[in-house]
């Protein structure tokens, strides 16, 4: 987990815009960076770095959403937040469904945008620590042995010992020793608990190992 | 025979001759009579001249036999008589001895006397017909037996009495006369008539004064006298004078109305008199001369009665002392009126209205027919103004997405600045300067969000159209501005490339915006399939051939089917989903109606460029 404060990248080509929302948000407590475009702000690489994007839908050059699809597909899971100084529905639900955190109309008012910057942070904060949380797991998990992640899968699918000795040939005693082993490398005491981590690993229920 | 008979008489009168007048044919066989004039003073007074004509006119046109006139002056009031008589006497003998005259006229009392007195010597056979005598004259005395003719009455009392009717204001009579025995016989004749005649009056004689003197003294007469203006063959100083000039002065000199009974003084400066006419008393005389002739005898003719004065007035003069025409008697006879425009010009005046009646009716029909024109040229114009009024609120309404941004903007900036202020003045860590840079940027923001709000609203309010200087860089600079939004939203690039030295315009700047509006908005509609790099509109303005402005608006969209072309400005053509398709026909209105063409070309695959020019403004230097 980054310890860097996170920061709100405001993209509008308004620069009278840019600087009051800048100056509000500075004000909020955030560290703000502004962009007169899209290109712009790609050409400054932001990074992996926590924050979130307050995104003009109507730019010179590449607009906001092409901006949106385009960290999408290389990856950068920045937040969304936009506004626009006349919003269409069409405009706004192709935002939302791309994943945007909020569709926000000029002239907008303080609580809903400090609302929505908040919420957009939050959810890269929650992001990152659940891929974070995700990746110390995944380690747990590939410490597992080959035999290990098959009593894990059958545990996880609701099976009895017995079962999964069948399953995978083996006495059903050799089944009860990998599952106390399991247990104890993914550092959980229970099987409820172990199923839960199989869920934020992604494991399917049906116990087939990850791809 | 008038004709003949006058020449004739002009010939007898100038040579003495026999002159035989066709007419009396029979005449010619008899001796012809001989017709002595006698004139005791000057035969050129105005008044014999006038008496003269009327007498040998009668006698030369009635005479039973041809006329032989002889002619004889006395000129007793400058030569008196008793120095030349016995010789005036003794030449008649020598001229008359074998002359027989038949008739003699005698003018005046003195010719009337010396005629009576020579008669028998010279003219024995001979009637004496006199005129020009004074009624008066003949009470005292005794005519001989072939003496006959037509006395005169000169009525003062008459010319007295139309004088206080003209003016009732008069107080004093002023009586002006010369010292001949002429002038005296009359300032005699007047002082008898005027005695007792009107108690009141004052009556004062200018009769010994020299002409200038009495002269002064009229001009200075009060208001309410008049002058009664008798003779003046000499004046004061003995001076022999002619007495209708002397009229002419005294009329000239006088501060008030001057009134006299002889003829020859109307249009000589009297106002009015009762005045015997001198071409009926030689009328008269001249019938009497006839009727002896044909050998009536004298006797039985006797004396006439006299010629009845008349009532004669000079209009002239009583509109120069302000004399009411109407207080004239209804028979006076008003003489010199003038005509006024009216009675002179009637028929020119009749033709002149009736030119001008038809002219005006004329120029009216035509002003009727201007205005119709007029108000029909208005009715179409004001239907152009509430067309493109409607084509701006119509191509208004397909940017209201891109209006809406450009008004947010600055709100949305004021509005996070007033945010922000507010909290950093809850902070109360704020910083005055901070605060007023804050401040700074909402005055900004908001005047910016105004200037929108004006563009809008000049380009939507319905407006008359204007005839001023146009720069067309300007009008496209602004329109560009507007749709810089609306072409963002849209995807596509809009670019300016003006020409500084295109020149300047003359029109409406809303309604050319509009024609701009409309080609631009064209243009990126046609781009609507066009591959999002290449999306450009380019307006260019430049400078015409024939020196107007041109104004070009070029798109890459997909062109123009060559059968649309003639079409495109046609009402109601449209090749869009939405739109009635006026937008174009309103832009060429509007263009039209600057004097200006509106076209367009098709590139093709490339796109299309609508182009219209506008006039230069005149003054303006190549």
């Amino acid at each position: 987990m980054s310890a860097a404060k996170p920061v709100v990248h405001v993209v509008d080509d308004d620069e009278s815009f840019r600087t009051a929302v800048t100056r509000l948000l500075q004000i909020a407590g955030y560290e703000v960076r502004g962009y007169m475009s899209a290109g712009d702000f790609l050409i400054s690489q932001p990074g992996d770095a926590p924050g979130c994007l307050l995104l003009d839908v109507n730019l010179p050059g590449p607009s906001g959403l092409d901006l949106q699809a385009a960290l999408a597909r290389h990856g950068v899971s920045l937040p969304v937040v936009f506004l626009t100084g006349h919003g269409d529905v069409r405009t706004s639900v192709r935002a939302l469904k791309a994943g945007a955190v909020d569709f926000l109309t000029k002239p907008v008012e303080r609580g809903p945008l400090l609302a929505a910057v908040a919420e957009a942070l939050a959810r890269d904060a929650r992001a990152r620590e659940a891929a974070s949380r995700r990746g110390a797991l995944q380690a747990l998990y590939d410490s597992l042995t080959p035999r290990e992640r098959e009593v894990l899968g059958g545990v996880v699918a609701g099976k009895l010992n017995k079962q999964i000795a069948a399953d995978i040939g083996a006495a059903e005693r050799t089944v009860k020793a990998h599952r106390a082993q399991l247990m104890e490398k993914m550092g959980v005491s229970s099987v409820a608990e172990l199923v839960r981590v199989a869920a934020e690993l992604g494991l399917t229920p049906p116990g087939r190992p990850l791809g | 025979m008038n004709r003949s008979t006058r020449s004739c008489a002009a010939a007898a009168l100038l040579a003495g001759a026999l002159c035989a007048a066709p007419a009396h044919a029979a005449a010619a066989e008899r001796a012809p009579c001989r017709i002595l004039n006698l004139t005791a003073s000057d035969r050129y007074l105005p008044a014999f001249v006038a008496l003269d004509q009327a007498m040998l006119d009668v006698i030369r046109s009635r005479a039973p036999c041809p006329v032989e006139l002889y002619a004889e002056t006395l000129d007793m009031l400058r030569y008196p008589q008793e120095h030349l008589e016995l010789e005036v006497v003794a030449l008649m003998r020598k001229k008359y001895g074998h002359v027989r005259i038949d008739v003699v006229l005698a003018t005046e009392t003195a010719a009337l006397d010396f005629a009576e007195r020579y008669a028998s010597e010279l003219w024995p056979d001979a009637a004496i017909v006199f005129h020009s005598v004074q009624l008066s004259a003949l009470r005292s005395r005794t005519l001989g037996p072939r003496t006959i003719g037509v006395p005169v009455r000169y009525d003062v009392g008459a010319t007295l009495e139309l004088a206080l009717r003209l003016r009732p204001e008069t107080r004093r009579v002023v009586v002006v006369a010369g010292t001949t025995p002429f002038d005296r016989d009359m300032v005699g004749l007047a002082r008898k008539a005027l005695e007792g005649l009107a108690p009141t009056l004052q009556v004062d004689y200018l009769v010994d004064l020299s002409l200038r003197d009495m002269l002064a003294a009229v001009a200075k007469l009060p208001p309410d006298a008049i002058v009664l203006y008798l003779t003046m063959f000499g004046d004061g100083a003995g001076a022999p004078q002619v007495p209708r000039e002397v009229l002419r002065r005294v009329a000239e000199a006088s501060p008030v109305p001057v009134f006299g009974f002889f003829e020859t003084y109307v249009g000589h400066g009297i106002a009015a008199g009762a005045i015997a006419s001198l071409a009926t008393q030689g009328r008269r005389a001249g019938e009497l001369a006839v009727r002896v002739l044909e050998g009536e005898q004298p006797a039985q003719l006797g004396v006439q009665a006299p010629v009845v004065p008349r009532c004669i007035a000079d209009w002239r003069q009583l509109r120069r002392w302000g004399i009411d025409e109407r207080l004239l008697p209804a028979e006076c006879e008003l003489q010199f009126k003038e005509l006024g425009a009216w009675d002179r010009y009637r028929w020119q005046i009749f033709a002149a209205l009736a030119i001008i009646v038809a002219q005006s009716a004329l120029i009216a029909t035509l002003w009727v027919q201007r205005r119709r024109r007029q108000r029909a040229e208005l009715a179409v114009q004001q239907q152009l103004v509430e067309l493109a009024h409607a084509g701006r609120l119509a191509v208004m309404g397909e940017l209201t997405a891109a209006i809406a941004h450009e008004v947010n903007q600055p709100l949305g900036a004021i509005l996070a600045n007033v945010d922000a202020a507010d909290m950093l003045l809850d902070s109360g860590t704020a910083r005055l300067d901070d605060v007023r840079q804050i401040l700074a940027d909402v005055r900004k923001d908001d005047l910016r969000a105004t200037e929108v709000i004006r563009r809008l609203r000049t380009l939507l309010a319905k407006h008359k159209p204007a005839h001023e200087p146009l720069d067309l860089n300007e009008t496209t600079a602004e329109v560009a501005r507007l749709l810089q939004a609306e072409a963002r939203q849209r995807g596509v690039e809009l670019v300016t490339e003006l020409d500084r030295a295109a020149p300047t315009a003359m029109g409406d700047r809303v309604q050319i915006q509009q024609v701009l509006l409309n080609l631009i908005v064209n243009a990126m509609d046609a781009m609507a399939g066009t591959p999002a790099a290449l999306r450009r509109v380019v307006v260019r303005t430049s400078r015409s051939a024939e020196g107007s402005v041109e104004i070009a608006v070029s798109d890459r969209g997909h062109g123009i089917p060559a059968d649309h072309l003639p079409k495109l400005f046609q009402p109601y053509f449209t090749t869009k989903q939405r739109g009635m398709g006026l937008g174009l026909s309103i832009a060429r209105s509007i263009i039209e109606a600057h004097d200006g063409r509106i076209w367009a070309e098709s590139d093709g695959e490339q796109g299309a460029t609508f182009r219209f020019t506008l006039p230069a403004r005149g003054d303006r230097p190549a």
